[in-house]
């Protein structure tokens, strides 16, 4: 490399300044006074990125812890995504693993609805994924069903997709589904429940199963179905266009 | 390939989409974007993206490439930007001569780098395996900075061993001069002269904030003020023909108001080409 080790060092100190706010010696020739600029338009950016990925997490727990979070993040984390939309995820991992200001406890499902946020704001942002070749027509129960390669299948401990954070608190953990799509034309993250049951059939029919071989299989298991649940399934579905985009013969 | 030359165009940003797209008789000649803020994305505003790039001769600025930076070079990132660059007709794409990673954290913002001999050598080594890599040539932006750090060089040095010795071209923003002549304390016009002209492929104009009486901050958020275009008027009267960017991140006002300072550059342009092209 063409650096020299003292020139890297002072680049580094100025980065680690800016990332920190500490400064570990004065850096050569740099006006002291001006380097908390840096600090403050390098803080702005995260502050207000992560603002904009998690408007929940900020209204639950306030804006000064909050940007408490973001200061232990980026000040202790070394953010790897050029683009600073991605960034904003990154925060979901070094959660997962430091709650410096003990949320978990006070909230415990907050971990829950950030990874809530930032599924949203991700599954808007990602890149298109070419659509399957479906047939606009078919049997609901004989034909494979095409979903939209847009969509996932999520479990969440507590609601936080249907009930307002600050309604949250009076949840207790149990298991709540839905399934989250982007719609083609508005490009809309939508996040619909459904029931165990109902999940258990799209994770079925997502691995290429056709309806009518997934109510046998539940037949077999011990989960009998009758007409009027299966009549409901297939209502279910037919009124999900933009999930169920059509069939394979 | 349209001929920007001399022509005025607008940073684009998503609060503008709509007003670029509607036939409201508002439409700059064409638009910059920040490539990291468009790639590798779908849905509402892969669509949108799309129809700005039908519409706009489009020009890339980028924000994360890190020229300066003493970590190494991300030929992931390189990839995704030759393959936007590409898929978009983006024939010029600049970047900040300035540095915005260390130690392999990403800063989302420009650090001044050290006016020295090693960095020169370094940043020029670094350009040169950018343009191969890009297969075309890249320009570099004089940057505003508040501090200098551990200088040993003049900055107008500086950029133009930089920009001589990498063989790449050099994004004048005149703004950037304005403020670092403020707060530095040097001359702008005097700098200006000092520089490699005939690099110069490409303006920038922008508003600024005086937070300090001795310190601007380059807001990207106010309207241009006078002695920056005069600067501007001055600078373009040593170079060629180039295209001319007005950015403006924060506080977009009403569209009326960016049109004028478009109209302005338009203008001040006009007077200088037009008459430098009839003298040809
Ligand atoms: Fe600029």
């Amino acid at each position: 490399m063409q650096l020299s080790k003292e020139t890297k060092d002072i680049q580094e100190q100025l980065g680690h300044y800016c990332q920190t706010g500490q400064l570990i010696k004065p850096i050569v020739g740099a006006k002291l006074e001006r380097l908390p600029h840096y600090r403050r338009l390098v803080f702005n950016v995260i502050k207000d990125s992560l603002s904009s990925a998690y408007p929940l997490t900020k209204s639950l727990i306030g804006d000064e812890k909050f940007y408490q979070l973001c200061f232990a993040f980026f000040s202790t984390h070394a953010c790897k995504e050029p683009q600073v939309y991605k960034m904003t995820g990154e925060i979901l991992t070094y959660f997962k693993e430091h709650d410096v200001l003990n949320l978990k406890s006070e909230f415990p499902f907050i971990e829950e609805l950030m990874l809530f946020e930032w599924t949203e704001m991700e599954m808007y942002m990602m890149a298109d994924l070419a659509l399957p070749k479906a047939k606009k027509s078919g049997d609901w129960l004989h034909d494979i069903l095409v979903l939209n390669p847009e969509s996932r299948l999520l479990d969440f401990t507590y609601p936080v997709y249907k009930v307002k954070p600050n309604q949250l608190l009076k949840e207790k953990a149990g298991q709540h589904f839905c399934v989250a799509y982007r719609e083609k034309n508005t490009g809309k993250i939508y996040f619909i429940d459904v029931s165990p049951l109902v999940a258990l059939i799209i994770s079925a029919i997502n691995t290429g199963n056709k309806l009518h071989s997934i109510f046998d299989e539940l037949n077999q298991s011990g989960i009998k179905l009758n007409e009027e649940q299966k009549d409901k399934i297939v209502a279910f579905l037919k009124s999900e266009s933009s999930l169920v985009l059509g069939f394979i013969h | 390939m349209i001929d920007l030359n001399g022509k005025v165009g607008l940073g684009f940003r998503r609060d503008l989409s709509e007003d670029l797209l509607t036939t409201n008789g508002f439409k700059p000649s064409f638009v910059e974007l920040a490539p990291e803020n468009w790639m590798n994305i779908g849905g509402y505003w892969k669509k949108t993206l799309d129809k700005i790039v039908l519409q706009y001769p489009v020009i890339c600025h980028g924000l994360s490439l890190s020229i300066g930076s003493p970590d190494k070079l991300d030929f992931a990132f390189l990839k995704d930007l030759k393959l936007f660059l590409d898929q978009n007709n983006v024939h010029i794409y600049s970047e900040h001569l300035s540095y915005s990673k260390a130690k392999n954290a990403h800063l989302y913002d420009l650090l001044p780098i050290p006016f020295r001999q090693d960095a020169i050598k370094h940043i020029v080594e670094r350009i040169t395996i950018v343009q191969d890599f890009l297969e075309r040539k890249i320009a570099l932006e004089n940057v505003s900075y508040y501090t200098p750090v551990a200088a040993e060089i003049d900055e107008a040095t500086f950029i133009s061993e930089i920009v001589n010795q990498a063989n790449c071209n050099l994004l004048l923003d005149v703004n950037n001069v304005y403020v670092n002549a403020f707060n530095q304390q040097y001359n702008a016009k005097e700098f200006i002269k000092n520089l490699p002209l005939n690099r110069v492929k490409y303006i920038h104009m922008a508003g600024h904030e005086k937070i300090e009486d001795d310190l601007i901050i380059d807001t990207h958020g106010q309207d241009i003020i006078d002695p920056v275009f005069e600067l501007f008027d001055f600078a373009i009267k040593h170079l060629d023909p180039v295209p001319v960017l007005l950015e403006r991140d924060f506080n977009i006002p009403q569209l009326n108001t960016l049109q004028k300072e478009i109209n302005a550059l338009e203008n001040i342009c006009a007077k200088n080409w037009n008459l430098k092209h009839a003298a040809i």
